[in-house]
Formats: C-alpha cells, structure tokens, sequence
C-alpha cells in the first residue's frame, strides 16, 4: 500500500489456501472434466482465431499488464499460446502426433495451474490486444473459453466464483435479500425527494408498460446509493415511464468472467423474462461496462434466442433526454476539469462511444479527452473479473499504473467513468498513485448539473 | 510437362485441398444460433477489417513496430512474388527478363526479411516461449524457397525452386503457414463484431 | 497491546483487508484506519459506524446494507462517504475488520 509501513504485507507467494491446494494435487477426474468442457466450449471463431495466430508476439506492447512487467506471462500473445497448445491437442490428429514439433498439449494438471497463473491472474478481457493485433484475434473469447473449461471443473478462483454463485442463487452479486432491496428503495426515495425537493418522485418498484426497465450494479443499494438517486432524478425531471423490478434488479453478469456459459445464461434470463412479465418496451441497463456486452450483445448468444425488445444503456437514454430538451442543465455547476473514462465493454467492445461525450459537452463546464481513449482506451485494470479476485490484487494495482498516467497527464481532477466496477478500480488507483482525483458515474454528474428549480 | 512439375502440382493440390478441409473443419464447429440486433452492419466492419484497419496508423503492431512491420511486409511481398513465379512457370509462360528480375529481387529481399524475422524468433523470450519447432520450421522453409525461386529467376535454374515448393505446398497445411488461409477468415470475423457492434462508426479520430 | 506493537502484527491480504477477520480489535481497527486509510483519529461517528458493522458481521457473515448502517447509527448518508474516504466496503468495512465483500468492490 502507498501509505503503508508496519504492517506485515501478505507473504509471497501468499500462503496456499484450500484452492491453491487443491490445484497442486488435482484429481484425474478434475482434470478430465476441464479437458471434456475445453473441447466443447470451442466454437468456430475460437478455432479460426486460434489457426490464424502466427505467434509474432506484436500484441505485448498494447497490454497494460505487459506494459508495467515484462515477464513473457503477461503477453497477450503468450495467453493465446496457452490456449493454443491445448486447442492444437484437442483438434489436429498430426499435432497430437507430433505433439514437440508441433506445440501440442493436452489440458493436464500443470497446464491447468498456468490457466489459473496467466488467463485469471494476468488478464482483465478488455481486448486492446484485439484491436491492435495484426490479425485481429479474438483474445477475450478465447481466455474465457479456457476460464470455461476450468469453471466447468469448478476451479475458477473462490473468489470469483462466490460472486457468480451468489447472482445465481439469491438473484443478485451482493445477496442482498429482497426485503434490503425493497427496504432501501423506499428509504432512497426520501432521499430523491429531499434532492429534488418534490414529494411526488418515486423511484418506481415493478409498474408494468413503463418505457423501460433500470437495473444496477448491486454495489449501489448496498453501499453507493447516491447513483441510484441521480438516476431517479434525471428521469424524473425528464418525466419518462420507467421502473425498477421487485425481484431482478442487477444488470452484471460475472459468468462472463468465469466463462461458464450456464451460469451466464441463468443470469442473463432473468433479465430478459422480467422485462418481459413487466411489459417494459425497453431493457436500460445502468452504468456497467461487462453488464452492457453482456446483456447487449453476448445473451442471444447464450439464450439462443432473441430478446425481442430493445437492449440500452442508460449512457445513450440520458444522452437522448438532454438532446431533446427534456432535461435542462447547468454546467457552470461543475466547474473543475472533468476527464473521461471509456470503460473497454461499453466502448471498443460494446459500441457506445459518442453518447457520453455528448453528455459531457453539455453537463461540465470542461472536459479533456485522455490519450488514447474510444476505440484505443486502456482498461483501467479492473475488468475480467479482476477486481472480485483478491488473491491478483496487487497485478491488478500495478497494470492500473497504466490509466493512472494516463489521467494524471490530463491534469482532470474529476474522472466520469460510465461503469461501477471501473469507478472502484478508479478510485483504488487514485489512493494508490496519489491522483488527487474524484470518480463518478455519468449519472453522478449529470444529476450534479440538473438546474434547481426554486 | 515433366515429371518434377507433375509432382509439384500434385503437391500444390494436396496443399489447396488440406487447406480447404481445415478451414471447413473450423467452419463447422458449433457457432451460437442467435445474435442480438446489430447497431451496425456486418458489411462495414469487414470493409474496414481490409481496409483502413489494415492502415499501419490503425494498429499498435505496426505503428509501435515498425521494423518488424516492414519486414512483416516484404517478406510477404516476397512469397507473392514467388506464387506469380510459380504460377507463370507451371502455365508455360516464358517471363521477361525485367519481370523476372523484379520477381528476383522481391524474392530475395522476402528471404532477407524472412531470416530477419527467424532471428527476432531465436532472440526474443516471448517469442522463444511461444514457439514450437514448427515456428521456425515454417519459417525456415519459406525462406528457402524463396532462396530458390529468387535463384530460378536469375539463373533459369529452376529445379531447387519446385523441389522446394513441394516441400513448402506438402508441409503448409501441417502447421503455423494455414494461416494463410485463416488469417482472412479471421480478419472478417474480426470485421464483422466489430461492424454489428456499431463500433466502426466511431474507428475515426480516437486517438489523440 | 499499544498500537505500535498491534500494528508490527498484523497479517493483511494484498489489498489491505485483515487476513484473519477474527483477530480484530479496536486496536486494530486504530491502525487500520490510520495506516490504510489515512485516518488519523478515529472519532465517535466513526466508532458508530464500525461498532455496528462489526456487530453485523459476527451476526450474519456480511457487510451490512448501507441503509442499515445509517438507519441505526443516525448517520446522514453523504456523511459515511466523508467519514471513510474510500468508502463503506474498502473504508469502513476495512477498518472493522470484514473481509472484502463480493461484487464489483
């Protein structure tokens, strides 16, 4: 830690835990279960991305993991290979025969501990290496599909794995119950009123026909409800029909991030079933960049089927409120310098690129953008399910010196980041390097803006 | 036709056939049957894929690379001008001395670049960790024939440059050279994500 | 045990939560807040806040709901984020001694 001193840091390695024991003496049948799931998680754009690599190793230079560390390990190019070697064992007779000629090997127990080292330790998914790879590989599916096969053996890091299970089980990543849920709605509503001094704004709970459906990232009920409140508060002043459900209300997806396709679609159809029992036009999902490339673009694929409404994020409604007039903002409200973040699923690998900045040009009175940003961000570290997995914390802090740089060249002292899991890698790498800076959501500032009526 | 160039077509058809199999047997795997509404079309993300993202300003590989970049192309150059060679040779078309030459010296500095390339692979960790014997093989047999079909132009000799491309056309399939086929598979799959995510409207302008 | 001899003792995992949740005491929660969060003096609001989160936690394993902090500590809601610079999950449930909470913090 930045300020820290005394205190004994964790012993590194860190002492083995029951998961990393467990990795050291994995069963046969373990292993089998990760080898049977690797070959049937391969699709066609896994095997064609994994045919046309040529190993040139040009990606290193694009990764904010390999750009703070050398060590080969952290090269995109090197998580291919890991892959690579398995796919060649699994899907070419002449390489299974010529195994050290042709790099093949099979998914055994030491393959499945450097998985676990390089895919889940050294990789936050956010596919710069795609963007700027010769060919154009898709690296992001091809680690989840090998973190797939390792969470079919039900080896994905605890960590990880305890924030999947717990949206599985209880609905949500929190397992918040659903009387916390209601409870703090209620007592959020109080709150919106005291923000917009009118005692008829609601935060709506399962009002069916409305024009769409919100939901959030549980951390905001849980334990940063000023984001829920902005939102109830732009849309109330912009007069929309919208509604929050009474049972599914959490826009992420770590099955994205653990790479179990079941565990994804069981999470994503939920989401789709209740827009459709509240007969809401559209499905607005709240500021969360893997929650957006999840339900967006990645749930048709998982469902088999399409939604058959409208999938947006809540960037692109806000930005559409204020073009047409029906919110009216006041930038000089937000003075100091605003910098913007562009969160890797929303941006280079959902789409939504131009919305925030228009909110931005109309909510702050400045705003710079950093360099590289859209299409070329670099992640702020903290995606991939990173910032749920302890045991890589301190990678994950020293990969986000990257981004730190990258605003402290800005000189911005308010970083707007439309993604709750980016706002807490955010303001983790502001303590840890010092930047002096305050993240908030888009919603955040555009509430900040929001004209007093008297 | 002799005998050597009977041999070497047959090689070249067992070569397009493997391909064509491999990249069938890729093709069928399992793909997901539903896709969700596309912000953008597929058509513009595959346009840009092969054409402005091919643009060495458009990727960190090459604009971070540019060494690597240059020798990346001439080498490639260089097999392209050996196919040409080939082919002109297998239709019976006598080349002239100046297109010859010109082959010549592409070839020759494809092979120059190519043993270039081969020595960033033998220096680099990466690359020494990721590389299997087939990396270097490939690349080594590649450069030998482009050695050999540089000399076919220059001295008439072409006897090395089919022997080679036998061996080249037999072995290409078997390893890291199918990307020659793959690599255009995908790069369009790569353009058409980027297309339907609507992505590629924004592709101007996002560096600063 | 003073301070000094607390803090030459701990065991913290990489991102600064306590490694043994159990071994907390006021103590600890003083260099805590000192030494991670930059908390120099830890006042009556502050103690509140951890004495009700540490209460939680030995009940029901978690951290509790944020409304539930200030519902039964009269804390104001901005307060918290005041008090706790990094905020309720990496702030103040840190400093009590909670491990860290799943999800996206």
């Amino acid at each position: 830690m930045s300020t820290g001193i005394p205190l004994t840091p964790a012993p590194a390695p860190p002492a083995p835990d029951a998961y990393r024991r467990r990795l050291a003496s994995l069963e046969p049948e373990t292993v089998a279960r990760a080898r049977a799931a690797f070959a049937a998680l391969l699709t066609r754009d896994h095997a064609v991305h994994l045919d046309a690599c040529v190993h040139c190793g040009l990606c290193t230079t694009s990764c904010h993991y390999a750009l703070v560390d050398e060590d080969p390990r952290n090269s995109p190019a090197y998580k291919v290979h890991l892959v690579a070697e398995a796919f060649r064992q699994e899907s070419s007779a002449w390489a299974r025969m010529f195994p050290g000629w042709t790099g093949a090997r099979p998914v055994d127990a030491e393959l499945i501990g450097e998985w676990v080292d390089v895919l889940f330790g050294r990789c936050s998914m956010c596919g710069r290496c795609t963007a700027n790879c010769v060919v154009g590989i898709d690296v992001p599916a091809l680690v989840r599909a090998a973190r797939g096969a390792l969470a079919a053996a039900g080896l994905v890091p605890p960590e990880l794995q305890s924030t999947v299970d717990a949206a599985v089980n209880t609905g949500n990543n929190m397992s918040i119950t659903h009387d916390d849920w209601i409870g703090t709605i209620e007592w959020l509503e109080d709150e919106l009123r005291a923000e917009v001094g009118d005692d008829t704004a609601r935060l709506p709970l399962d009002e069916c026909d409305a024009d769409f459906l919100y939901v959030l990232n549980p951390r905001e009920p849980k334990f940063y409800p000023l984001s829920i409140v902005a939102a109830g508060a732009i849309f109330h002043r912009a007069g929309v029909r919208w509604t929050l459900a009474r049972d599914y209300f959490d826009v992420t997806n770590y099955g994205l991030f653990s790479g179990s396709p079941e565990a994804a679609a069981t999470i994503a159809r939920r989401l789709v079933d209740t827009t459709r029992r509240l007969r809401a036009k559209q499905l607005v999902l709240g500021e969360c960049g893997h929650g957006f490339a999840a339900n967006r673009w990645l749930a048709p694929e998982w469902l088999g089927e399409e939604p058959g409404f409208e999938v947006r994020s809540v960037v692109d409604v806000v930005a559409d409120l204020i073009r047409d007039g029906r919110i009216e903002l006041d930038p000089s409200r937000i003075p100091n310098l605003v910098t913007l973040h562009d969160p890797c699923n929303l941006v280079r690998n959902g789409g939504v690129i131009a919305p925030q900045r228009e909110i931005l040009a109309r909510a702050v009175t400045q705003w710079v953008e950093m360099a590289p940003h859209g299409y070329q961000n670099y992640c702020c570290g903290g995606g991939g399910g990173q910032l749920s997995m302890t045991r890589f914390a301190r990678r994950r802090l020293e990969a986000g010196r990257i981004k730190a740089d990258q605003i402290r060249a800005t000189g911005a002292r308010i970083v707007a980041a439309p993604c709750h899991n980016c706002v807490d890698q955010l303001s983790e790498i502001g303590k840890e390097y010092a930047l002096g800076i305050e993240v908030k959501t888009m919603c955040e500032l555009v509430a900040d803006a929001l004209v007093r009526r008297p | 036709m002799t005998t050597l160039e009977a041999v070497t077509l047959a090689a070249v058809a067992w070569s397009v056939g493997a391909l064509a199999w491999a990249a069938r047997s890729a093709w069928r795997r399992p793909s997901p049957r539903a896709a969700a509404a596309p912000a953008g079309t597929a058509l513009s993300g595959i346009v840009y894929a092969f054409g402005a993202g091919m643009s060495p300003r458009a990727k960190e590989s090459a604009s971070h690379h540019p060494l690597v970049y240059v020798a990346g192309l001439v080498y490639h150059a260089g097999v392209l001008s050996g196919g040409a060679a080939l082919v002109a040779h297998l239709a019976g078309a006598a080349l002239p001395a100046s297109i010859a030459l010109g082959l010549g010296a592409a070839m020759t500095l494809g092979a120059t670049a190519g043993l270039v390339l081969l020595a960033r692979r033998r220096s680099n960790p990466l690359l020494q960790a990721i590389s299997a014997p087939d990396d270097y093989a490939s690349n080594a047999i590649v450069d030998a024939w482009l050695a050999s079909g540089a000399l076919a132009m220059f001295t008439w000799s072409v006897t090395p440059f089919l022997v080679l491309t036998i061996v080249l056309a037999l072995y290409a399939p078997l390893g890291k050279i199918r990307h020659c086929v793959f690599f255009f598979l995908a790069r369009g799959l790569f353009g058409t994500r980027l297309g339907r995510r609507g992505v590629v409207a924004h592709l101007h302008g996002s560096r600063s | 045990m003073s301070p000094e001899a607390v803090s030459s003792t701990l065991e913290l995992n990489e991102e600064g939560f306590l490694a043994h949740p159990e071994g907390w005491t006021p103590d600890v929660a003083t260099v805590l807040a000192r030494e991670q969060e930059g908390i120099e003096t830890l006042g009556d609001k502050h103690w509140a806040a951890i004495n009700y989160i540490r209460a939680y936690y030995l009940e029901k394993g978690m951290a509790p709901m944020i409304r539930a902090l200030c519902q039964n500590t009269g804390l104001r809601l901005r307060e918290i984020y005041d008090l706790f610079p990094s905020g309720p999950a990496k702030g103040a449930c840190k400093v009590a001694g909670l491990p860290k909470p799943d999800g996206c913090v």
